[in-house]
């Protein structure tokens, strides 16, 4: 008698993943699962990152000025008066007025090359006035007939004496530079009059 | 045919290019400080010394604000005849009133002498230079006397 074999399907299953039995698997394998995914790359959100790059930019032209490249080199020591009707400040030959001396700088546009100095004889300011002279020269023998404009800036802190100002002006307008500018900060706010009290 | 997937994401990188640029642009030649500046041209005449309207010649006036410490006097000069105005303590709004009263005696006169003394400080003195300009007085002559 022949005996048939038939192929019958195995009770024995490969067991899941297991460590020990007291651990809850299917929770660890969730657990597992989920981390593999957190792994793959997700989508950036860039939704968020267009909001910051719109609102910096609004920001950026609102305080955007055409004068960008104005020359200015503003002191540690200065803090300049605020003022609302004054107009934009051009890049010229700044002179800043100190507590106990007085600054000449100039961008290079001005004579090639930058200039820098320091005078601290408030009342001769002779070095201020020799430079001034020689640039004045120098503008002159380079174009003969052509008007010097000779404009400056002025920076000074809002407690210096103005003694001091019109000893700079003086010397100035002795050296023919005429068009004295005075920087000082925009101020647009509505407590003008106290901060300026102040 | 399969359908397109109707909420198909928008491309996004030409956006954040150009916000880049245009954020590294603005950056670069933006001006942080808030500089402005008052002119004041001094020839070799003052302002208030400089030629006046043919309809103010037949009148000399000029008109000087003397700074000093603890007190402005806004001074008008008609033909010689001078009318001082004292304002203490630096009270703008005397001081406005004063100079729109100015304004409405000698509509086309723009120009104004800013004396001060030695020990007034600079904020002050820009202080009444605006008070001048947004008075509409913008010649301040600042003399160095």
């Amino acid at each position: 008698m022949a005996i048939n074999f038939r192929p019958i399907k195995s009770k024995i299953e490969a067991p899941g993943n297991h460590i020990k039995p007291k651990y809850d698997l299917e929770g660890l394998r969730a657990r597992r699962e989920a981390q593999k995914a957190a792994k793959s790359t997700p989508p950036l959100p860039l939704t968020s990152m267009i909001d910051m790059l719109s609102m910096l930019v609004i920001f950026l032209i609102m305080n955007f000025s055409e004068q960008g490249d104005v020359f200015f080199n503003q002191k540690d020591e200065v803090k300049l008066p605020r003022a609302e009707n004054a107009v934009p400040l051009e890049g010229l030959p700044l002179i800043s007025v100190l507590e106990d001396r007085v600054l000449l700088e100039m961008p290079d546009t001005v004579i090639g090359k930058k200039v820098s100095i320091e005078d601290n004889d408030l009342e001769t300011l002779l070095r201020v006035r020799r430079v001034l002279r020689y640039v004045k020269q120098k503008h002159d023998a380079e174009n003969p007939g052509k008007e010097f404009r000779g404009a400056v800036n002025i920076q000074a802190d809002t407690g210096v004496e103005s003694k001091k100002i019109k000893m700079v002006m003086n010397a100035l307008i002795t050296e023919q530079w005429l068009e004295i500018n005075f920087a000082v900060r925009k101020f647009s706010g509505k407590s003008q009059k106290t901060a300026m009290r102040n | 045919m399969a359908r397109k997937n109707a909420t198909e994401d928008l491309d996004l990188t030409p956006f954040i290019g150009l916000f880049a640029m245009l954020v590294i642009l603005l950056i670069v030649t933006a001006a942080w400080n808030h500089l402005e500046s008052f002119k004041t041209k001094t020839d070799s005449v003052t302002a208030a010394e400089s030629t006046p309207p043919e309809d103010e010649k037949k009148k000399q006036i000029k008109l000087s604000v003397l700074i000093q410490p603890k007190e402005i006097n806004l001074k008008l000069d008609e033909d010689g005849q001078i009318y001082p105005f004292i304002v203490k303590d630096f009270d703008r709004e005397e001081i406005k009133e004063r100079l729109s009263l100015w304004k409405q005696r000698y509509p086309k006169k723009k120009d104004v002498v800013l004396i001060t003394d030695n020990s007034v400080d600079y904020g002050q003195m820009i202080e009444m230079m605006d008070l001048l300009v947004a008075g509409g007085f913008p010649d301040v002559g600042v003399s160095t006397q």
